[in-house]
């Protein structure tokens, strides 16, 4: 897709979001690093000018990075001081405007067609004039290598460490679009979801919602912002207050944001939040515990449904029902998104829950996106040696299961700590291809793997 | 009946457990019965709420009384019925010659006790040993049970260590007695699925080799269809259907087995294209779910009880309780009126073709 502008603006292509930044050891050991002698494939067809010297291997701004502290600026040193000419809001440029190539190339493609873009379709490029109507098609969640670093200390004098939770991650949503992020427990989804929506802060990078920079927002501008993205948890017994009653519960959000005159135009909503969900009105009245699993987990959908978002992100929504009920909820959200046009990120360690509701899938191993791409195509070819891991470890619904089942003798669990994450790939120490030398020494990009595919891997020795 | 091999290890045997609770008497099992032969794995599908936690706790004696009581059945357990041994001599059972795993390995394990420790107790309590020989047995059931660096993980406490770990060390705990018997309640569902993996690949190994039969309760079909060679599927504390799990999986009988395995996500992903392009804006059309809810069991409907969800159910499921009707050769049984062999209407029966379906 990069050959068709000349020269190519450098933002092009979302495909260099994410650039492998280093890791703070390398950046404080390297004065630079040295970029690979062989680019992942895919890359050889992309001009040089993708990768603005200094800006995709080694921040300038970042070697701040202060190893032992913990009250590290949002941000701030993650866009250095010469970059003045990106804008401070993405709003502020006429869409469909070309970037200098200087500009960051972090900016999703422009789509101005189909209502519901198709990553196999070629996304119009940001250099062709606005097509009319293009600002609304615009990306509706923007995400720039976002990082969220916890210090940990082991005992009281202990040395600090930090635990890379989110590490350098980018991606956007489009309206009315579902983006899967799947992973083990401990890679880094449930963090990340919860920094987006700035429940907790992220240490480095840059969030843009509807075009709003929200990473260093005050409470108070967030606040109207909040009403528009909601997020539904894993366990729905443990997010509904037990002492109040769904009407309560559900009421809370429309009082906080004014949604109502009065008390008969509240449960007018109420109601209608909770037939959208599928719950009679006389839910209203009950409290949490009287209701089942499958029924708290709508009335969690509804609470967030009543303030009327447009991104919902989905936190396991499903991993604590019964298979028959994830059907009834999975069914629910999908109509949900069809009809109301919800943006949607969904997260699940469960690869048949994602690859079923989403869109486009992101694959999260320690903090990192190691692969991303439209859901059919990473259906169709799984290049990160872990997404096949997830693959493989899917339960098939066989009668010859069993019988297929193999026999594995080398039992040990297989463990990663995100604290102290393995130097170059973070898959290094799993990685049956690992090649000593280079993948435990340089971080892979994330970059596709055929240009023009949208599906992108990080992996220097991608399954091909 | 179908399942028993010659000796089975556990013959559960017309099991019914009532609770007391403010709302009512809950009717928990209606008799449940079925058998564990030695070395095989049997597996209790069904959803929340239909008794598989209960059937599981009940072998063992181990419901909450005094809400909980057993009112009649028996539990054959290698010659000798658990329900009418005295407390002490069913203490020797428990943890000896019965393991158990619990779905939520955090709130089975003491939090203030190294977990080395834990997996100690449970060998010191049914064997003389010294806590040299203790020590050096938890060193080797961690190797078995794949935790890596045992000697450094046997000194952690439980919140120290992952999901995938603690349930190891659970298992090691079931296992420290060797016991012909493992019953594990949802092992594996407040795990990812990587690690779920390697937990079922596990309990495949300890089966294999050791010889343990294992009674394994989840509500994933996929997950007995990968370990299970009997399948024993509850709704409402009654078995509905049971029977060699390659079987059961491939020809479903009853109808609440039927949608259950349909509400299964599809787990071929590799079309995932083809579906893509025939759903249009959702990458897969909805999903065939169970609609509604298990019924409460302080008044379970009329006739069978699946009858109010079932999408196939004539006007006689409401009138008539169904047996278990043996499916024929190599099959199990399944409880439905609407099959084969299911006893005929009394007259005047009123054809089944004529009936309108309720769904």
């Amino acid at each position: 897709m990069s050959d068709r502008d000349n020269p190519p603006p450098p933002d092009d292509d979302d495909a260099d979001i994410g650039t492998g930044r280093p890791s703070i050891d390398q950046i404080k050991s390297l004065p630079e690093i040295p970029r690979s002698e062989k680019p992942p494939p895919g890359d050889s067809e992309r001009p040089p000018s993708d990768y603005p010297a200094g800006l995709s291997d080694s921040p300038p701004g970042r070697s701040d990075y202060p190893a032992g502290r913990s009250d590290m600026p949002l941000g701030r040193s993650d866009y250095p001081a010469g970059r003045s000419d990106y804008p401070a809001e993405l709003s502020d440029r006429p869409p469909g405007h070309s970037s200098s190539p200087q500009g960051l190339s972090v900016r999703p493609p422009l789509i101005s067609d189909a209502p519901f873009p198709d990553d196999d379709k070629a996304p119009a490029s940001r250099s062709k004039p606005a097509a009319p109507g293009a600002v609304r098609t615009r990306p509706l969640l923007v995400v720039e290598r976002v990082s969220k670093v916890f210090p940990v200390r082991r005992g009281i004098f202990g040395k600090p460490q930090f635990l890379h939770a989110v590490e350098d991650v980018s991606f956007y949503l489009r309206r009315s679009e579902t983006l899967g992020i799947v992973g083990e427990s401990g890679s880094g989804k449930s963090t990340l979801a919860r920094a987006l929506l700035r429940l907790t802060e992220p240490t480095f990078g840059r969030i843009i919602f509807d075009e709003k920079d929200i990473t260093r927002m005050s409470l108070a501008d967030l606040r109207p912002m909040r009403r528009r993205m909601q997020i539904i948890f894993q366990d729905p017994a443990a997010a509904l207050n037990p002492r109040m009653t769904v009407r309560e519960c559900v009421a809370e959000g429309l009082s906080i944001f004014r949604m109502a005159k009065d008390d008969a135009e509240v449960d007018a909503l109420i109601e209608k939040a909770l037939s959208t969900v599928g719950l009679p009105a006389e839910t209203m009245a009950r409290f949490p515990h009287e209701l089942s699993g499958g029924q708290k987990q709508r009335v969690g959908i509804a609470r967030a449904l009543a303030v009327k978002p447009e991104l919902l992100v989905c936190d396991e929504p499903v991993s604590a029902l019964d298979v028959s009920i994830q059907a009834q909820i999975l069914n629910l959200l999908l109509r949900l998104q069809r009809d109301l046009g919800l943006s949607m990120l969904f997260i699940s360690h469960d690869l048949r829950v994602v690859a079923h509701t989403s869109h486009r899938v992101a694959v999260m191993f320690l903090g990192r996106i190691v692969e991303m791409g439209p859901t059919t195509a990473v259906c169709e070819k799984r290049y990160h040696p872990y997404t096949r891991a997830l693959f493989d470890a899917v339960p098939r619904l066989h009668a010859d299961a069993k019988a297929r089942l193999p026999i594995v003798t080398d039992l040990a669990a297989e463990t990663a700590s995100a604290v102290d994450p393995p130097k170059g790939c973070v898959y290094t120490t799993r990685c049956p291809r690992a090649e000593k030398g280079k993948c435990d020494v340089d971080t892979p990009i994330l970059a596709e793997v055929i240009p023009g595919s949208h599906h992108r891997v990080a992996c220097w020795h991608p399954e091909v | 009946m179908s399942l028993a091999a010659a000796a089975p290890l556990l013959a559960v045997r017309d099991l019914s457990v009532k609770f007391a609770t403010e709302g009512g008497v809950v009717q928990a099992l209606s008799g449940v019965g079925f058998d564990v032969p030695r070395g095989k794995v049997v597996g209790l599908m069904g959803e929340s709420g239909c008794g598989k936690s209960v059937t599981a706790l009940s072998i063992v004696r181990l419901l909450p009384e005094p809400a909980g009581r057993i009112t009649s059945g028996s539990v054959v357990f290698d010659g000798t019925d658990l329900l009418a041994l005295r407390e002490r001599a069913l203490e020797s059972v428990r943890g000896k010659q019965i393991g158990f795993v619990f779905q939520d390995p955090l709130a089975s394990l003491n939090p203030v006790y190294r977990v080395g420790a834990q997996i100690a107790e449970a060998i010191r309590l049914h064997e003389r040993v010294s806590r040299g020989q203790a020590k050096a047995r938890v060193i080797e059931l961690l190797r078995r049970v794949g935790v890596p660096q045992p000697e450094e993980r046997a000194e952690a406490y439980p919140h120290e260590l992952s999901g995938g770990l603690r349930q190891r060390v659970m298992i090691a705990i079931a296992i420290a007695c060797s016991p012909s018997l493992l019953i594990a309640d949802e092992p594996t569902s407040a795990l990812d699925m990587v690690t779920q993996r390697q937990i079922v690949l596990l309990f495949h190994d300890l089966v294999r080799t050791q010889g343990t039969s294992l009674l394994l309760i989840a509500h994933d079909p996929a997950l007995l269809a990968e370990l299970a060679d009997d399948i024993v599927v509850l709704y409402a504390g009654q078995v509905v259907e049971r029977g060699p799990a390659t079987r059961l999986l491939a020809e479903p009988a009853h109808p609440y087995t039927q949608a259950l395995l349909r509400s299964v996500l599809p787990d071929d992903l590799t079309d995932i294209r083809a579906a893509v392009e025939a759903g249009g804006i959702a990458p897969r059309s909805q999903l065939p779910a169970i609609e509604g809810s298990p019924p409460d069991l302080r008044a379970p409907p009329p006739g069978c009880r699946f009858q109010p969800r079932c999408s196939v159910a004539i006007a006689r499921c409401e009138a008539e309780e169904p047996p278990l009707v043996q499916l024929g050769k190599g099959r199990g049984e399944a409880r439905c009126l609407l099959l084969p062999g299911a006893p005929a209407a009394p007259s005047p029966s009123p054809p089944r073709a004529n009936e309108e379906a309720r769904s």
